[in-house]
């Protein structure tokens, strides 16, 4: 059947009124009945639509956005099996559908122009990300200065859409680019050494060989480190250790080393403060939020990190550095001499897969929505003055268009209703979310089982961003005997005893203590600080190239990604024991 | 008139490929050049189908293939049962007493030809393309029946287990490989070995490269012995690189066959050819390319007894396989690209899995 006629199907069977009303993302609301007869399957993006996004992150950002960057790198790169991703919302959720070449024929039509367009990237990774990053600044620093001195009506419209060409273009289509052809990399690598020596990428020998980079995120940490040891050396540690996160502000004005301090901190803010905490817009950056560095200089303070001499991953990374060149030398030894060459080009490449995925986080999502978010809150509060909707935050109820045909004649253009109704909605999806954990479907398919969703819909795109990390890594299949409580994937070999501490929201991270075990949802660039404190990290999402399995690598603590039930099962204060290297987590002290 | 299966050299031509095969063709072409080439005779590929057709070779071959049902599944171990059991087949059935005769006389000739009776002879495989080294040579065979009898082993060699696994791999029948044989007078080498007129690493085709052994060609194409290395500008014929080996060992004709032989120290790290040589046959490999129109890989040896030049002669030329040097990034681009030609998808172990996304 024909979109056209299933849609008309759809609403003569059912009149959704409500559903209507709940349209922040027209054209892209996921609408099972129309929907899984094209695509047979949707599948939840679990890395970033939990929990759930605000109304205007969900529209423009990831099912406009995103959409658009899946389908703009599966094309540019002319992926053989896969032309992209069809993003659809609902609940909050972002799922995707894969678009899939199953003709062979075409398929292996597609792979000249694949090869041919891979190849400057695996020639010179690092030239184009330099070249992609000076003109992402630039663009950046153009959106902050956008709105002249007093902005007329059409000045906050030109705004709005420069944001959503800022988001949707630059930052989707860039942010792909490097993703889908480093991450290509490590698969191939993976590959080569599972046929070759039986080594997946969950053994340490390969690990060891991606891992001990620098990056921006690193030093940026290393700045509130030192922030840090400037104010216990001024004697302020007193004020970090007692007052919370939100009081020591106010605190700091009392003294004036305090002030002299919060001058440096505000100025450090204006540098690094661009940068938000999730992957919604509604999120507030550093910079509009300064609680969120000070609770993570607070907890550099307590857990006596600050008194430090060394910046602890400077001297971890050093051995890393280390080991790195010995598995790189020792795997060369083993490969034949005449692939040497190009398997030393091609651990080059991986290693970009590691070191680009922790820093793009910085460059494209964090700091394009910290940018796009602050924004739209001016856009905001221009329509919240002229009562087009109660409060400038509101501005994240309404999806682009709506905020497009506001922004002309606001106060004749009342939204408040939209925006109220989609809060409501929105608030209770959040809250339930807090409650009971992810509740919406993971899958919905016209197949009969997830395996065979799974196996049909989504493993023959061979996409290597859908296989590494948005789904997680499918589990592998675990011997009994092994007689763990939780299995998971390893993301950094090494063993690990201690009492657990469950957070599932990175600001109680303050309560985290030396040598205690780190067992959270999935981790972001705003628990970086847990890994120089944590004896282990166990987290619920995940695959060998997320996060947490990156910078588990990066601090070598023991890591445990992908268990799903971690943050369920485990109980903060248990006795644990994590064998990361086989994904096993003991529960020793059992209720 | 009987019909002919057996040519001499000068009888053929480049020409005549799918009739006698590609080496048999090249020599016959060389021969027609005027070049030096040891006398010698080629047996066509009808010969072959007209021996399995009529001694029903064909037919047990084709009985013992359906009974295997599908190759493909059956893993590496295969190849070999195969190979003994087809290989056998061909060498223990009797040839056709007209081919034998035609042989025979053939063999006769050349000796009486060269004035020597019972002549070592070189019995070599030659398929219709080019697979260097898939199918077996034998050197140095003496009398009539001992010709006959590697004759049937050249054409049963399209069935080493190398041989077969090739053409499954390819797609293509089990049954195939049709060969040619060329039957030639043995050089009386003092050295010998190969010339690319094209260098063929890094596929500069400015110059010549000659590697070269004390004895027989085989010494240096085994590929185990560091040999003498010569490189020649092709324009200017001056000898750019002379780095002589460490030949320890060569091989030589024995009583009949060949055999390894230390090579006396002395003589293990002295250049086995002159200068003179060396331009005498990097100018052949010249006149080859420009013939064939392409560079050529081509086996030399130098007689022991004659003077120069004429003790240089040609034994087989062929288009010089230059290595395919992908650089690293089209290298990686090419794997990555396998890598999604070749998904495959295990359903039955998604089962065991269970999925939380």
């Amino acid at each position: 059947m024909v979109r056209e006629e299933l849609v008309e199907k759809w609403e003569k069977e059912k009149p959704h009124v409500e559903d209507a009303l709940w349209d922040e993302a027209p054209g892209y609301d996921l609408i099972p009945e129309v929907d899984l007869e094209i695509f047979n399957s949707f599948f939840l993006d679990g890395t970033h639509s939990c929990p759930p996004l605000s109304p205007l992150g969900l529209e423009l950002v990831w099912a406009r956005g995103c959409t658009h960057g899946l389908k703009y790198v599966n094309t540019y790169f002319n992926f053989p099996r896969c032309y992209g991703w069809e993003g659809r919302a609902k609940d909050g959720g972002i799922y995707w559908a894969f678009i899939i070449e199953r003709d062979e024929e075409k398929i292996k039509e597609r792979e000249k122009g694949f090869m041919e367009a891979l190849m400057p990237f695996i020639r010179d990774f690092d030239g184009i990300w330099e070249k992609n990053k000076a003109y992402i600044t630039k663009e950046q620093e153009r959106m902050k200065t956008f709105l002249p001195e007093r902005p007329k009506n059409w000045d906050y419209l030109h705004y709005h859409w420069a944001l959503e060409k800022f988001i949707i273009q630059t930052h989707w289509e860039l942010h792909f680019l490097g993703m889908q052809s480093s991450y290509s990399g490590w698969i191939l690598l993976e590959e080569e050494c599972k046929k070759r020596f039986g080594i997946t990428d969950k053994s340490t020998e390969f690990q060891d060989m991606l891992r001990g980079f620098d990056n921006e995120v690193y030093r940026i940490d290393k700045e509130m480190w030192l922030l840090a040891k400037e104010a216990v050396d001024a004697g302020l540690g007193e004020v970090f250790k007692e007052k919370s996160a939100k009081e020591i502000i106010a605190a700091l004005e009392e003294t004036q080393k305090g002030k002299d301090w919060k001058k440096k901190f505000e100025e450090f803010l204006e540098r690094r403060g661009w940068r938000t905490i999730g992957f919604d817009l509604y999120d507030l950056s550093w910079r509009e939020d300064p609680t969120i560095p000070l609770g993570k200089i607070k907890t550099l303070v307590m857990t006596g990190e600050a008194e430090k001499k060394e910046f602890s991953l400077d001297k971890i990374r050093s051995e890393l550095e280390r080991r790195r060149e010995d598995a790189v030398k020792r795997m060369l030894e083993r490969v034949p001499e005449p692939d040497r060459e190009w398997f030393s080009s091609l651990i080059r490449l991986a290693q970009k897969a590691s070191s680009y995925s922790e820093e793009h986080d910085l460059f494209f999502e964090m700091t394009f929505f910290a940018i796009a978010g602050w924004g739209y809150r001016k856009i905001g509060e221009w329509l919240a003055k002229n009562g087009c909707i109660d409060r400038p935050e509101d501005i994240f109820m309404l999806n682009g268009r709506e905020i497009e045909n506001a922004i002309m004649c606001p106060f004749k253009s009342d939204f408040r209703w939209i925006a109220r109704r989609r809060r409501k909605k929105w608030e209770y999806l959040k809250e339930r979310f807090a409650r009971e954990g992810e509740f919406r479907p993971p899958v919905y398919t016209k197949r009969a089982s997830i395996e065979e969703a799974v196996a049909e819909d989504l493993l023959p795109s061979m996409d290597p961003i859908c296989i590494k990390i948005v789904v997680g890594e499918l589990p592998e299949v675990k011997p009994q005997e092994i007689g763990a409580d939780i299995m998971g994937i390893c993301g950094c070999p090494g063993e690990a005893e201690g009492y657990a501490r469950v957070i599932t929201d990175y600001t109680q991270l303050k309560d985290l203590r030396p040598g205690e075990i780190l067992v959270c949802p999935q981790t972001g660039p705003e628990w970086t600080v847990a890994f120089g404190i944590a004896a282990a990290v166990i987290t619920d999402r995940g695959g060998t190239l997320s996060h947490a399995a990156i910078i588990g690598r990066e601090y070598n603590v023991p890591t445990v990604v992908n268990t799903f039930v971690g943050t369920s099962k485990i109980k903060t204060g248990q006795r644990i024991k994590v064998k990361a290297d086989i994904g096993a987590i003991y529960i020793l002290d059992k209720e | 008139m009987e019909k002919k299966f057996v040519l001499w050299f000068e009888e053929g031509g480049k020409e005549l490929v799918n009739v006698i095969g590609k080496k048999c063709a090249n020599l016959c072409e060389m021969t027609k050049l005027g070049l030096r080439v040891p006398p010698g005779f080629v047996i066509s590929i009808e010969a072959y189908r007209k021996f399995i057709e009529e001694k029903k070779v064909l037919e047990k071959m084709q009985e013992y293939i359906q009974t295997l049902g599908e190759i493909k599944e059956k893993g590496i171990g295969i190849f070999e049962e195969m190979s003994q059991v087809l290989r056998r087949m061909i060498e223990e059935a009797e040839m056709p007493s007209y081919l034998e005769e035609q042989i025979s006389s053939y063999y006769e000739t050349l000796c009486k030809k060269v004035g020597v009776s019972e002549l070592g002879v070189s019995v070599r495989s030659a398929g219709v393309e080019s697979r260097p080294g898939m199918f077996e040579t034998y050197l140095n065979v003496k009398g009539k029946e001992e010709v006959i009898e590697k004759v049937k082993k050249v054409w049963a060699s399209a069935y080493t287990p190398r041989a077969i696994a090739f053409r499954v791999n390819k797609g293509l029948p089990v049954l195939g490989d049709e060969l040619g044989v060329a039957v030639v007078k043995m050089v009386n080498a003092k050295a010998a070995g190969v010339c690319f007129t094209v260098e063929p690493i890094k596929g500069d085709s400015s110059k010549i490269l000659i590697e070269a052994n004390w004895g027989l060609g085989e010494g240096v194409v085994s590929g185990g012995e560091a040999v003498d290395r010569y490189v020649v500008d092709k324009s200017s014929l001056e000898i750019i690189e002379k780095v002589p080996g460490n030949k320890t060992k060569c091989v030589v004709r024995g009583e009949r066959g060949t055999k390894w032989q230390e090579v006396p120290p002395e003589k293990q790290k002295v250049l086995c050819l002159a200068d003179e040589e060396v331009r005498e046959i990097a100018q052949l490999g010249i006149l080859l390319e420009k013939h064939f129109g392409v560079p050529q890989d081509v086996e030399w040896a130098i007689d022991l007894d004659l003077p120069f030049p004429q003790n240089v002669f040609l034994l087989q030329t062929r288009p010089a396989k230059v290595m395919e040097r992908r650089s690293p990034e089209e290298e990686i681009a090419k794997r990555i690209s396998t890598l999604h030609r070749r998904i495959t998808i295990d359903k039955a172990r998604l089962k065991e899995i269970e999925f939380k996304f």
